[in-house]
């Protein structure tokens, strides 16, 4: 294969684009003028406010306790290892209500477009409830009716080696010392002691956002698998592919196609909507750096740029990962 | 060019401070005159506090905070009714000050150091508190001791969230913390029973529990473990601003001392008494060095009362929060509250 000649610009094309160029450069310049109106306006604001501006503060002993850390996170903990273990407690919510979501959407995406019926009309009821219901009305609703249905402390409910109430769900760990064992769950005073906690905040924010986000991305899935020509089924047919195997083989990956890049879109917003967390007590970003950190240090224009940094990342990550996949999607059909 | 103001404080509204920052025009140049042009005074106050800021029958919000805005108005303005209310969270309060989205935070916010030297200060304390918890009336724990271990429900970002990372820490306790948004939330959790007990000032504990039909299912722990010293705010580098709110505060408290209430407020100022003509502005020149006129505190009390009947008006024991005065009752009473020396 030859290369193609370079396209030498004519005058006349140049003179078609020239107004699209001079458009971009006056644009560019307002943005850079917007821009340095902001730095400087900015300094002279935190001048005129006496305010003093840094990050140091990070690495002062933050003095408060986390409920939930990935880390190990003790009041003598820094600020900073208090930044590390929300943002942690963000993506793992993000990463439980991803998948959960996913799963939840697929399922609902297949219900209805099956035949009419229970499972049809179901799906559909599913869908218009769930996504035209406020999110945080969600996660509140989750998260309060899970507290007043779960049986208190001393009524825990006892699931085999399964610990539940209104604390939380709490699973036997295996202990290694002094001898492997079962490390049972049970009551002791005031607290559970033993095993491993998932927290109710963490379960009710999990299902909120599960719920919320796969009625829509069931709609997307829908939408992805109808794009598939009906010819592709009726030929997986003739070469003996035939129910789970045609769909997750041909019809899936073929509508993946069209299905990924609002997907991804869906996916950012979840990750977003994740900051809901602080209505309900789930230790996240935006609770303990936008809200603890924040107010205990009085840095709130750094803790909020934080915050804003964090989110910006997370999301700026999505959507690296869903044009990656999508780039590997067209690759493999030879576009 | 500054952006319109309106911009600017809808992106401190809605948190967006760095963003606040960098498209609003320059610092306030000085509140007073802001307020004397808008011919309004915005204050900040608690979303939900009975007694201190809550929604009445009719809709409108009163209460503690709500009388020291109107009487900052009546000092600032001349008259009481022009204010201008935002209920607003910790996050938005404290990134609102400095701003100019408030002037000042009729609060419940306590003064402590960190915030002081950040930039929020305390022209004087009107609300002498101490955090105390609340647990279930058939709790095994009667005292702070027997809290080993327990989940607490709180505030985010309030000074309770140190106090009980400092005094378990101090007394080789344990606990599990579970945060809240929201006063209300953290405290529908703790009746959810997610909770063994809620820290708060205790004026905050009398406001909650005085709103519950069974608050006899409830018990206060007799132990106070903080002091929380509570008035208004201004934002820093506002010197005259900061004097006309301690002073017009001052006023209230130095009312009650010399025995002038809003009903007596206008014989009182043909009173032969130095004090009280010093406080009144019939002599004196204390006001137009402030800004305003030499009555302010006249107004102020005629708007709302001495601080001890804007006490038994909102919190105190003809009211459903049925506070007595404690710590707040007059030096000469055995309190801790009394005036600067008007003089």
């Amino acid at each position: 294969m030859t290369a193609a000649p370079k396209p030498r610009i004519s005058r006349a094309v140049l003179k078609e684009r020239l107004p699209g160029y001079l458009g971009q450069a006056l644009l560019l310049a307002v943005v850079a003028w917007l821009a340095w109106r902001g730095v400087s306006n900015f300094q002279a604001n935190v001048r005129a406010l006496h305010l003093s501006v840094g990050f140091g503060f990070l690495h002062q002993e933050a003095g408060f306790q986390i409920a939930q850390s990935l880390i190990a996170f003790t009041p003598t903990s820094t600020y900073l290892d208090a930044v590390i273990a929300a943002a942690l407690n963000t993506l793992l919510v993000i990463a439980l209500a991803g998948v959960l979501s996913t799963l939840i959407g697929l399922c609902i995406a297949f219900g209805r477009l099956a035949p009419p019926g229970l499972v049809h009309g179901a799906s559909a009821v599913y869908v218009e409830v769930f996504r035209n219901v406020p999110l945080l009305l969600q996660i509140l609703f989750w998260y309060f009716s899970a507290i007043a249905f779960l049986p208190g402390l001393e009524d825990s409910l006892q699931i085999g080696p399964v610990l539940l109430n209104n604390r939380g769900l709490f699973l036997p760990g295996v202990q290694f010392d002094p001898t492997i064992a079962l490390n049972r769950p049970h009551v002791e005073g005031f607290d559970v002691v033993g095993g491993f906690a998932i927290q109710p905040e963490l379960i009710a924010l999990t299902l909120g956002l599960s719920i919320y986000n796969s009625a829509f991305l069931a709609e997307i899935f829908r939408a992805g698998i109808l794009s598939v020509p009906r010819g592709q089924i009726e030929a997986a047919a003739t070469v003996g592919l035939t129910g789970v195997r045609a769909a997750v083989l041909i019809v899936l990956p073929q509508a993946l196609r069209v299905a990924l890049p609002a997907a991804g879109g869906q996916y950012q917003t979840l990750a977003k909507a994740s900051s809901l967390a602080a209505a309900i007590g789930y230790p996240d970003i935006m609770q303990i750096v936008g809200g603890t950190v924040a107010s205990q240090t009085s840095q709130a224009l750094e803790a909020m740029a934080l915050v804003i940094l964090l989110y910006a990342a997370i999301n700026l990550v999505i959507a690296l990962i869903v044009a990656l996949a999508n780039r590997r999607l067209l690759k493999h059909e030879g576009r | 060019m500054p952006l319109p103001r309106a911009l600017c404080n809808a992106s401190t509204m809605s948190g967006m401070l760095t963003a606040a920052f960098a498209l609003c025009g320059a610092a306030r140049a000085d509140v007073l005159d802001d307020v004397k042009a808008n011919g309004v005074l915005k204050c900040g106050v608690t979303l939900s506090a009975p007694g201190f800021s809550a929604e009445n029958n009719e809709g409108k919000r009163d209460g503690f905070d709500i009388d020291l805005c109107k009487a900052i108005a009546a000092a600032a303005l001349g008259d009481e009714t022009k204010i201008q209310l935002t209920p607003m969270d910790l996050k938005t309060a404290f990134a609102g000050l400095p701003t100019g989205v408030v002037d000042v935070l009729t609060h419940r916010f306590t003064w402590t150091e960190s915030r002081d030297v950040g930039g929020l200060k305390f022209p004087k304390i009107m609300f002498f508190d101490g955090q105390g918890f609340v647990v279930n009336q058939k709790s095994k724990a009667n005292k702070i001791a027997d809290l080993n271990n327990a989940t607490i429900c709180t505030l985010q970002g309030s000074t309770s969230e140190l106090i009980v990372a400092s005094y378990f820490g101090a007394h080789k306790m344990k606990y599990k913390i579970v945060t809240f948004a929201s006063a209300e939330q953290a405290w529908d959790a703790f009746v959810g029973k997610r909770c063994d007990t809620v820290i708060n000032d205790r004026s905050g504990l009398a406001a909650r529990l005085a709103k519950l039909p069974n608050k006899d299912d409830y018990k206060v722990l007799a132990e106070t473990v903080s002091n929380e010293p509570i008035g208004p705010i201004v934002a820093q580098g506002q010197p005259r601003w900061e004097a006309l709110v301690r002073f017009t505060l001052n006023a209230l408290v130095a009312a009650e001392e010399l025995g002038v209430t809003r009903a007596n407020v206008d014989d009182q100022r043909n009173s032969q008494n130095p004090d009280v003509q010093r406080l009144l502005g019939t002599t004196g020149d204390f006001g137009s060095k402030m800004g305003v006129g030499n009555d302010y505190a006249y107004k102020a009390i005629k708007a709302v009362g001495n601080y001890g009947e804007i006490w038994d008006r909102n919190v105190g024991p003809k009211t459903p929060l049925r506070l007595d005065r404690g710590r707040n009752a007059l030096v000469a009473n055995g309190g801790l509250m009394m005036s600067i020396p008007i003089r």
